[in-house]
């Protein structure tokens, strides 16, 4: 072993150009074929589920957070803001199935990507429903004991 | 310069070098992608005023309470009727807390419906139930309890 190492004969320098170039040329052909999965729809999807769950966490805590407060006569509603577009996607805030499965499920309509929160069982008690899109300019969770 | 380029030891510093820096550039990428977790899900239970709402009920069902202590002890001395000075107390206090909600921005309105007793006079032991309209507006979440129903019996 302490041979190998210290021997430096056996390699000329034209043929340790030609191994290099080619290892170069099999690196950037097998990048270069891959390069958008690897660097666009790879990245796209880590960043598409942390920020639809993160989404998804948010009307989750709202909820949890206003069910809290609700008045016994009277009103509730609160205005929020969300991003357009989770990486590259737009995507649609979907409550109408909370009343079976309580969760909450955020849905990109283009690739069919889709990410559920569960709400805790509020459902049971107070009707949750309605969906909104991302690209919509109005937010808004409201509560109506009257309805 | 020439020693230097010549000499070959210390292969195994330079290797480590190598496999650090991949190491580095590894945990920057992994480092990158925490920073995006949980922002809006944190921001969603901080900005929503919860507490202030809850503490803006409390308060008024507390100093609901206080009011009609209050009013029974300066009755005595006074020949104002009980839901007089209840009323006058209320308009204090609703004055009172507007103001202190307007300093942090939110516009909240707490006005007295009525005074309630079942029996229809205001002696110490009569009034039981306050009705209170309560709004609450900080721009973003408009609460309205239309009205709070304070029991203050005793």
């Amino acid at each position: 072993m302490r041979q190998l190492f210290k021997n430096e004969e056996g390699v000329s320098t034209i043929v340790e150009y030609m191994l290099f170039t080619l290892i170069c040329i099999g690196f950037f052909s097998i990048i270069s074929i891959n390069a958008e999965d690897i660097f666009i729809n790879d990245p796209n999807d880590v960043v598409m589920k942390d920020e639809m769950t993160d989404i998804g966490n948010m009307m989750s805590t709202m909820i949890t957070d206003m069910y809290l407060i609700v008045p016994p006569n009277g009103n509730i509603d609160t205005e929020y803001r969300t991003p357009v577009r989770a990486g590259r996607e737009e995507y649609t805030i979907d409550a109408d199935i909370a009343y079976e499965d309580q969760i909450i499920e955020v849905i990109s309509q283009s690739s069919g990507k889709k990410v559920r929160v569960t709400i805790g069982g509020i459902a049971t008690t107070m009707p949750i429903n309605g969906t909104v899109s991302s690209s919509s300019t109005n937010h808004m969770i409201s509560y109506d004991s009257r309805r | 310069m020439e020693s230097l380029r010549k000499d070959t030891k210390g292969q195994w510093i330079a290797l480590s070098g190598l496999v650090l820096s991949l190491i580095i550039i590894g945990l920057a990428a992994l480092a990158n992608q925490a920073a995006m977790a949980g922002y809006h899900s944190s921001n969603a239970a901080l900005e929503f005023p919860k507490e202030n709402i809850r503490e803006l009920n409390l308060h008024t069902r507390d100093n609901a309470k206080i009011i009609k202590d209050l009013s029974f002890e300066i009755n005595k001395t006074s020949n104002e009727s009980i839901p007089d000075i209840y009323t006058q107390l209320f308009k204090n206090y609703s004055s009172q807390i507007e103001k202190l909600h307007a300093i942090h921005g939110e516009t909240v309105d707490v006005s007295l419906v009525s005074i309630n007793s079942t029996n229809g006079t205001y002696g110490i032991n009569d009034i039981d139930i306050i009705f209170v309209n309560i709004t609450y507006n900080d721009g973003r979440t408009h609460y309205e309890s239309k009205p709070e129903v304070i029991e203050v019996g005793a």
